[in-house]
């Protein structure tokens, strides 16, 4: 009976977040109809950060690996797709798929070296190794040096095209993540998190599990990296191979909420609305997400996702333990 | 290509990595003695290069001996920000401070760019440009006067390591800080007198650097980069490490240059850095302890 309860209440529970997220989905596919292209522009803007976010999230909240190279990926997914449109004239929805698969294979060609570093080194290496990167390209006169290459104008898909692209692409970085997290690899992960020769002797193949996360994180990055290519029609290797796209992905996943599935959603929604609000002041809405993100990882470990939760927890609580007392006071009386 | 471009990007390049090892000196103490990775570095050496470069403004004074005011300024300011900032971060794992001192360095970066404006910057004075001719090879003046500094520095930290109270309580409180707490040593005061003195030393490689080339409000990147260059290759923590990988890597990036274009010099250096940190992750002059 009282499993029955519990089990019923888990469902409402589910059915209600369910509920909440189809609401969020249709109100999402509505916004190019009943916004103007400024809300289009922010939203699309907000789903390729949140895809960049969770593929960061993916490796830093539930692998431990803090990479502060994640730009690389995201320069060859854009790079690829760019450059297989202009050369081969191949229509962009092949070019991205090509330049995702590039990107994992860059990620496959760097893992077995790269997992070799271990904490602090490892983060250091991807650094670097996005750095060098960044300036192979610039110095690169075959796909345009510093200058950068111009898509074709003639296909080019509009605004609104690529704002539902972009929308299907944040999804699907979501639904991955709540689908790996709760397969035998997520477990994997958790464990090569929380516990690295302890994950190994439970049998864990830990070379296995972490190149799984860090393909679909290349994937994700390097579908991001490819659309916004085609969104910006022109790209060049500094903004593209710029640390900026690492450190938007490494401040809305610390300040949403790291190694949470909504806390990266909420991270970018607070980082997007802060953006526009400071729209004219680019410089000073930097320093307020620093200051934001020293805040965030000194006084709320856990995120403003943590913080939600636990003021959340506060005040339920409060309520039932007040209840609890009117009981025993009631109790008393009789 | 003849030989005499090569030599000269051998050894210009070489001296360079006076400056190298200069700017990688900061970044490996404070890696050493407390496992920080301190991605705000770059910002600190740029810091100094503007405070400098205000100074010379205002009073007029040169560069070099600004640093008489800059050196105490630097090593306070960064005394404050362990203290204040990272100190309480510091028994929370390897990821905590790290995030923060990234976070420190977007605030840093927006700052200058706030104050000092996007502007391309230097110091200039009157020996900056010039240059001694050697065996055919055109030497410039501050490459030379770098290379003997960091010989210099190099020696006096090495010195002050061993020999006083202070640099054995840093070795002490990197190797095992509970120990060090026992025997009196406050690890927290010592964290925050290494952050003073790589911001301190940062005070110098910041002065030389625009005193060598330019500065713009995001150049902290490129020689935080290469601090990590040096100070992995040269092994955890070790002083004279920092000096052989700074003269190694400048070497590396002068050769690299000569052969393969200005451009690529970088490059060279990080595929260096790469290739080793995967064969020898505890570096070429580590010991695996630190």
């Amino acid at each position: 009976m009282d499993k029955q309860l519990r089990q019923l209440k888990t469902d409402k529970k589910a059915y209600g977040k369910l509920a909440g997220l189809l609401g969020l989905a249709a109100f999402l596919l509505l916004i190019p109809v009943i916004g103007d292209s400024y809300a289009e522009l922010f939203f699309y803007l907000l789903f390729i950060n949140v895809a960049l976010a969770q593929s960061w999230n993916l490796l830093a909240g539930y692998t431990g690996l803090i990479s502060l190279g994640h730009a690389a990926f995201f320069g060859i997914g854009a790079y690829t797709t760019a450059l297989v449109m202009i050369w081969l004239k191949w229509p962009f929805f092949v070019a991205l798929i090509l330049g995702a698969a590039a990107s994992m294979l860059f990620a496959l060609i760097v893992s077995r070296p790269i997992f070799r570093l271990r904490g602090i080194y490892f983060t250091i290496g991807t650094m670097v190794l996005a750095e060098a990167l960044r300036i192979w390209m610039i110095n690169w006169e075959k796909t345009g040096g510093a200058q950068g290459v111009n898509l074709p104008l003639e296909t080019a898909l509009s605004y609104t095209t690529m704002y539902y692209i972009a929308f299907v692409l944040a999804a699907a970085s979501v639904i991955t993540l709540a689908v790996i997290l709760r397969s035998k690899i997520g477990m994997g992960l958790r464990a090569i998190r929380d516990n690295e020769r302890s994950a190994r002797n439970s049998g864990v193949n830990i070379y296995r599990t972490k190149l799984t996360a860090f393909l679909i994180s290349a994937l994700i990055t390097g579908l991001a990296g490819g659309i916004h290519a085609e969104y910006s029609g022109t790209i060049e290797p500094y903004s593209i191979f710029s640390i900026n796209w690492t450190l938007t992905a490494l401040v809305i996943v610390i300040v949403g909420g790291m190694g949470t599935i909504t806390g990266p959603i909420l991270g970018a929604f607070i980082v997007g609305l802060l953006g526009e609000f400071l729209i004219h002041y680019p410089t000073i809405h930097l320093i307020i997400l620093g200051i934001i993100l020293i805040a965030v990882i000194r006084f709320f470990p856990g995120g403003l996702r943590g913080a939600l939760v636990t003021l959340y927890r506060l005040l339920t609580e409060g309520r039932s333990a007040r209840k609890i007392a009117g009981n025993q006071s009631g109790a008393d009386a009789k | 290509m003849s030989s005499t471009t090569l030599i000269a990007g051998l050894v210009t390049g070489l001296l360079l990595g006076g400056l190298f090892a200069i700017c990688a000196l900061g970044l490996s103490l404070v890696f050493g003695i407390m496992r920080l990775v301190n991605v705000v570095h770059g910002e600190l050496l740029v810091l100094a290069a503007y405070l400098n470069f205000t100074l010379g403004r205002w009073a007029g004074i040169d560069p070099l001996l600004s640093l008489l005011i800059l050196v105490p300024i630097m090593f306070g300011f960064g005394f404050l920000i362990q203290k204040t900032i990272l100190n309480p971060l510091m028994n929370k794992g390897d990821e905590a401070p790290l995030l923060t001192a990234f976070g420190l360095s977007i605030i840093a970066q927006n700052l200058f760019l706030l104050i000092w404006k996007a502007d391309t910057r230097s110091l200039n004075t009157e020996y900056t440009g010039l240059g001694l001719p050697v065996a055919g090879i055109q030497i410039p003046l501050m490459y030379l006067l770098e290379f003997v500094i960091a010989i210099v520095l190099i020696l006096l930290v090495h010195l002050f390591m061993r020999k006083t109270f202070l640099g054995k309580a840093m070795r002490a409180a990197a190797l095992d800080a509970d120990t060090a707490r026992v025997m009196g040593i406050n690890p927290k005061f010592v964290y925050a007198f290494t952050y003073g003195m790589g911001s301190a030393v940062a005070a110098l490689g910041g002065t030389l650097i625009a005193m060598t080339f330019s500065f713009v409000p995001t150049t902290g990147l490129v020689w935080l980069l290469n601090g990590f260059v040096v100070v992995v290759l040269g092994g955890l923590g070790s002083v004279f490490g920092t000096l052989g990988a700074g003269f190694l890597l400048g070497a590396a990036e002068g050769l690299g240059g000569a052969i393969f274009g200005t451009g690529y010099r970088e490059l060279v250096g990080y595929i260096i850095f790469l290739i080793v940190l995967i064969m020898r992750p505890s570096g070429l002059f580590g010991r695996s302890n630190g």
